[in-house]
């Protein structure tokens, strides 16, 4: 067991716990995520997942949208190039993401919160690693304040 | 009158007598000084309205994305890559439009004109001159199908790329650049006249006006304004054609640009494409390539 997977056993309640969003393809990503729960590995429970079909079906906006909700990371996992259940789904995701990710930067979102990776559905190890690494990450950033500009009263 | 009004003038008319196209569309006189407005010339006798000078700064090809059948429109060399994109994106098929070129030397920047207290085309100086036109090469990328007046040698351009705040941008840290951009929404009132005028956006349904699900809200504060420039941004990477009708409508003059052009430059990078330039091939996101980089991705 990871050090990190340790700490989330905390019982302090006052510590902080980041909001992780993950979007999860149907077909790799969640089903490694689904071994990894079915191998007994660990990993911290800061991640929230969320279902999509294909890692080409999310939309930049959601990234975007669950940042300005107050997400403190965003992480997208699909499968491997040449794996993808609608043949080219990810690819089609992997320039999106690119360009995105250079938008993002020059907005000035620290690009350690919008994190991509490629997790197959034999690959529980490293979903369990993935993510662990990724909250590690968000917890040193800490809580990811003022992403989107402060909402001013109006007179 | 100038000779490529006379020679515009008199096309014009002579396409709606023989009923080639449906409608002209050109420049004709504002009512406001030193200000051009989009003209429908459906009439041939309507045809002595039209104009063209220095004050003609729209994109009226946007007028024509949603003409049926055949309409000729007056376009401007940076003009011409919109209409490239429609045919690209097959909103709009090569035998749909009437092209008419002429020689343009530059438009002008009129409320900064105005400001300075100038009201007359003869007081036009450099500084009154869009940024984009020293950028400009005078080549038209698709030949137009008519020419008024004489035909504009293609020229080395003054200024090979248009640049602006995003190179100074790129060289603060990360927390100056957000404050960059908070300012920036801070100041916008989202009337969306950047995306009324831009010639890329020509979704029937913008996804900012839809409410099932609400993806940006309608509300006037500043994150919400910051969700529209970004999405805006998404959707043009790629797509923008740089022709500056976003800042030069802005009510507020925010450097709306600053997003486009990083991408622009960003898109040319990655994936050595430029938009506009060519009817064939498909927008780099609407593609992919097998061994595209992938050094983000864990």
């Amino acid at each position: 067991m990871t050090d990190a997977a340790t700490e989330t056993k905390s019982t302090d309640v006052k510590e902080w716990r980041p909001t992780l969003v993950a979007f999860l393809c149907n077909w790799c990503t969640y089903a490694g995520a689904d071994l990894a729960g079915t191998s007994r590995l660990t990993y911290p429970a800061d991640i929230r997942i969320i279902r999509v079909p294909c890692s080409g079906r999310v939309d930049p906006l959601f990234l975007l949208r669950a940042l300005q909700d107050g997400a403190d990371g965003v992480l997208v996992s699909g499968c491997h190039p040449g794996d993808c259940h609608y043949t080219a789904g990810n690819y089609y995701a992997r320039r999106r993401f690119m360009i995105l990710r250079e938008l993002l930067d020059l907005f000035g979102i620290d690009l350690e919160r919008v994190q991509f990776s490629w997790v197959s559905a034999a690959e529980g190890i490293k979903w369990s690693e993935v993510v662990t690494d990724v909250t590690k990450k968000i917890r040193d950033l800490g809580p990811a304040k003022g992403l989107f500009a402060p909402r001013r009263e109006m007179p | 009158m100038s000779d490529i009004e006379n020679a515009l003038r008199e096309h014009a008319r002579q396409l709606l007598t023989d009923k080639t196209v449906k409608a002209v569309i050109g420049y004709e006189k504002g009512t406001e000084s030193i200000k051009a407005t989009p003209a429908f010339i459906l009439r041939p006798e309507d045809a002595d309205r039209l104009i063209f000078d220095a004050t003609c700064v729209h994109n009226l090809v946007k007028f024509a994305i949603r003409f049926r059948g055949k309409v000729a429109v007056v376009v401007k060399v940076c003009d011409m890559k919109a209409v490239i994109s429609y045919i690209q994106e097959a909103q709009k098929k090569r035998e749909d439009f009437y092209l008419i070129g002429l020689p343009c030397t530059g438009i002008i920047k009129r409320d900064q004109m105005i400001a300075a207290g100038k009201t007359k085309l003869e007081e036009v100086t450099a500084e009154f001159i869009s940024p984009k036109c020293p950028a400009c090469d005078y080549k038209y990328m698709l030949e137009p199908d008519f020419y008024a007046g004489e035909r504009q040698e293609v020229r080395v351009s003054e200024v090979a790329v248009e640049t602006g705040y995003e190179v100074d941008l790129m060289k603060m840290t990360l927390e100056e650049r957000r404050k960059f951009f908070d300012d920036l929404s801070q100041k916008c009132i989202r009337c969306y006249a950047c995306r009324q005028t831009c010639p890329m956006c020509y979704c029937l349904q913008c996804i900012v006006d839809k409410n099932q699900p609400q993806w940006v809200n309608h509300s006037i504060y500043a994150d919400n304004n910051q969700m529209w420039h970004l999405i805006w941004a998404m959707h043009l990477a790629g797509r923008c054609i740089s022709c500056g009708e976003c800042e030069r409508v802005c009510p507020q003059e925010l450097p709306l640009r600053v997003f486009h052009r990083y991408l622009v430059a960003k898109v040319k990078e990655h994936f050595d494409y430029v938009a506009g330039q060519s009817t064939e091939g498909k927008p780099p996101l609407n593609m992919y390539f097998l061994g595209d980089t992938e050094n983000f991705i864990r």
